[in-house]
């Protein structure tokens, strides 16, 4: 089927077509998940939320823009929905740090594991902020509004994310040159 | 060889497009999730649609038991039934136009009538238990009767736990919409033999199944006194339960059937000649649905009699499709009834029926219960009314005309050379002229007018009707129907619930 027909007949509620949907486009989503979740399990938890509430709201897609652009935003707001409720994004005092000049690593053909483990790690205000700025690409602007904080919040705990990965990465580059 | 990246670009680089593989039990809990959700969906959708279909059944079913409460008009559904149901038509239609006190169908045919009474009362065994159950008992005890290869689904419908009596009789109508292919027509008719039996034995006076019709839109059995002399007994009341609840299977199955034949035979959908004028005459009997009366509160427990009369008129009617059509007209309509178990006097005005508008204005005939003058002069705060002797038994006759335009549904639950519809709609009824007379042997004399009348009023009709097609274009009909009154009295204190039931006979011309 076409992503048309796919979508049509989603939209009718054939069971073939769904799974044939998830099959298409579930490495895509759960690899979102993994990069806003805490960890594998809670990653999967999302993706099955997300792809229920793509499959119940299929009817309101309308065709206007990208299909898959619509089900990853579908899929982002999912989790963030999730931290709402846990109130994550709860004001925190934090003081406000700087975006540091340039951070650059040496890039030891880290494995992609390990990467996404370390964001993974970040604390959950970091590492969204972290994800949607550098890996999806979101503005400031966005991201303060989406989590409800100021755009100098959302610099600063770029910042901070960033720091921590550097961190980490150079742990790690450590440990790997010495063998 | 070792390369300084900014570390945006380091994810970026890595992250950014990479592909991961969910374990299979994400989709299977997606799947789990989205079927139950499936199901809560359909159910409701499903429901609001058997309410519909509900609602839709309950009004025919109001307008059917008028129809089958009296007559043994089972719906024929094949045709090799036509011609019993004619002649049984005939016997019917003469016994509404009857006066009612007699139930003279049970005299009509008294075969059937021992066999029916015989199949009854072994019904009636069944049925004291429970009424609610007995409905679903008699429809399985309906549906085993019939051969197996039509109605196993039937069966199996209609014994599923019933919560609710109509959902479970319409669940079965809805499936049996669904499911029924196969007519097996002999089958049928031994199907509706038996129920024709037993419903040409309950012939129950009219008016029972009539006044629950009309007060409730809703089967229901209820008491009143109508002055009739029936074979009235609990049995008979037990009996009308019965008879109601087969003939919501028999509609059921008259209309799901002839919805088969239908399918089976492809029949031309497209009417021609959708109109027809219709100019018809009948009797019409009057009378009311609860004790009051309309001239007189104290004349509330007087014997009263409804009188024969007669409507003329003309319908102008609409095929909306093969079965259904609409149809309005104009007719006049004359009604009237008497009011016996009075004493008359001479007085003054002041002194006399205040629901009268008098035509002499000083001394006008006095009208009293009986026994209120016991023959002596009575000093009133009114006036002085004095006794006057009279020949014969003095009664008060209330006359009254109505021009009528009705507004009816017709729906053809046979459409061949012999219909049978089923009639239903509204009337809207201007008001005549109207007298109320006293008479009293050889004396006669006119009081006035009511002035408690409504000038507008309407009426809800039900009733069925049967026609022969001579042609294409022209149809005989005999239409019973009953009308009930919505607002005759202009005084809401009235306790007077007017009805009539006429016998429409007339020749439908179609164009």
């Amino acid at each position: 089927m076409t992503l048309e027909e796919l979508i049509l007949n989603c939209k009718k509620n054939d069971l073939k077509a769904q799974e044939e949907l998830y099959k298409k486009f579930s490495g895509t989503l759960f690899s979102i998940c993994l990069k806003y979740s805490r960890n594998y399990h809670e990653a999967e938890d999302n993706l099955q939320d997300a792809f229920i509430t793509i499959l119940k709201s299929i009817a309101q897609f309308k065709g206007k823009g990208s299909f898959e652009g619509w089900m990853k935003r579908i899929t982002v707001n999912t989790v963030l929905q999730k931290y709402r409720k846990q109130r994550v994004f709860n004001l925190s005092n934090e003081e406000q740090i700087e975006e540091e000049a340039e951070i650059e690593i040496e890039d030891t053909n880290i494995p992609l594991d390990f990467l996404l483990k370390i964001v993974q790690e970040l604390p959950d205000r970091y590492r969204l902020v972290f994800t949607m700025y550098v890996l999806d690409g979101h503005p400031h602007k966005e991201i303060s509004e989406e989590m409800k904080i100021s755009v100098g919040t959302s610099k600063s705990n770029l910042a901070r994310a960033r720091k921590i990965l550097q961190t980490k990465i150079e742990n790690y580059n450590r440990e790997n040159d010495s063998q | 060889m070792k390369e300084k990246k900014h570390i945006d670009q380091l994810f970026k680089e890595r992250l950014k497009n990479f592909e991961a593989t969910p374990s299979p039990k994400v989709w299977d809990y997606i799947q789990a999730k989205i079927k139950a959700e499936e199901k809560n969906r359909k159910v409701i959708p499903l429901w609001i649609k058997l309410g519909g279909v509900a609602a839709l059944l309950a009004l025919m079913l109001t307008v059917g038991n008028s129809i089958f409460g009296p007559t043994n008009n089972t719906p024929a559904i094949t045709e090799e039934k036509t011609d019993v149901n004619s002649q049984n038509s005939e016997t019917n239609t003469i016994n509404i136009e009857n006066d009612i006190k007699k139930v003279e169908v049970v005299s009509e045919d008294k075969n059937l009538i021992e066999d029916a009474n015989e199949n009854s009362s072994y019904k009636n065994e069944d049925i004291k238990k429970n009424s609610k159950n007995s409905e679903t008992e008699i429809a399985y005890e309906n549906d085993a009767k019939n051969t197996s290869d039509k109605n196993e689904s039937n069966s199996e419908n209609i014994i599923k736990s019933p919560e609710k009596q109509t959902s479970n009789v319409n669940e079965a109508v809805a499936e049996n919409k669904v499911k029924n292919n196969n007519s097996d027509l002999p089958s049928n008719t031994k199907n509706t033999d038996d129920e024709s039996l037993i419903i040409k034995e309950n012939a129950i006076p009219v008016p029972n199944n009539k006044e629950a019709v009309v007060e409730n839109e809703v089967i229901d059995e209820k008491k009143f006194d109508v002055p009739t002399t029936t074979l009235e007994t609990d049995k008979k009341e037990t009996e009308v339960a019965v008879t109601e609840e087969t003939n919501k299977r028999s509609i059921f199955d008259a209309i799901d059937e002839t919805n088969e034949e239908e399918a089976i035979v492809a029949i031309n959908n497209k009417p021609d000649n959708r109109w027809g004028i219709t100019p018809y005459v009948g009797p019409v009997y009057y009378n009311s649905l609860s004790e009051g009366s309309s001239i007189d509160p104290s004349f509330s427990d007087n014997p009263k009699s409804g009188d024969l009369n007669i409507t003329y008129g003309v319908h102008v009617s609409y095929n909306l499709n093969n079965r259904l059509s609409v149809r309005s007209g104009l007719s006049n309509v004359n009604l009237s009834y008497s009011t016996t178990g009075i004493e008359l006097g001479n007085g003054p005005v002041s002194a006399a029926l205040k629901s009268i508008d008098y035509r002499k204005k000083d001394n006008v005939v006095i009208t009293v219960d009986k026994g209120h003058l016991n023959n002596q002069i009575q000093e009133g705060e009114f006036g002085t009314i004095t006794p006057k002797s009279t020949s014969g038994e003095p009664s008060l006759n209330q006359k009254i005309s109505y021009y009528e335009i009705p507004l009816e549904l017709k729906y053809a639950l046979l459409n061949k050379k012999f219909g049978v519809n089923l009639i239903g709609g509204f009337s809207t009824l201007f008001l005549g002229e109207n007298e109320i007379i006293v008479a009293a042997g050889g004396f006669n004399e006119t009081l006035g007018e009511a002035n408690n009348l409504s000038t507008l009023s309407f009426t809800t009709n039900i009733g069925f009707g049967l026609n022969y097609s001579f042609s294409k274009k022209l149809m005989f009909n005999i239409e019973p129907m009953f009308k009930y009154q919505l607002n005759p009295y202009t005084d809401s204190s009235v306790d007077f619930k007017p009805y009539y039931i006429g016998v429409y006979t007339g020749l439908s011309f179609k164009f």
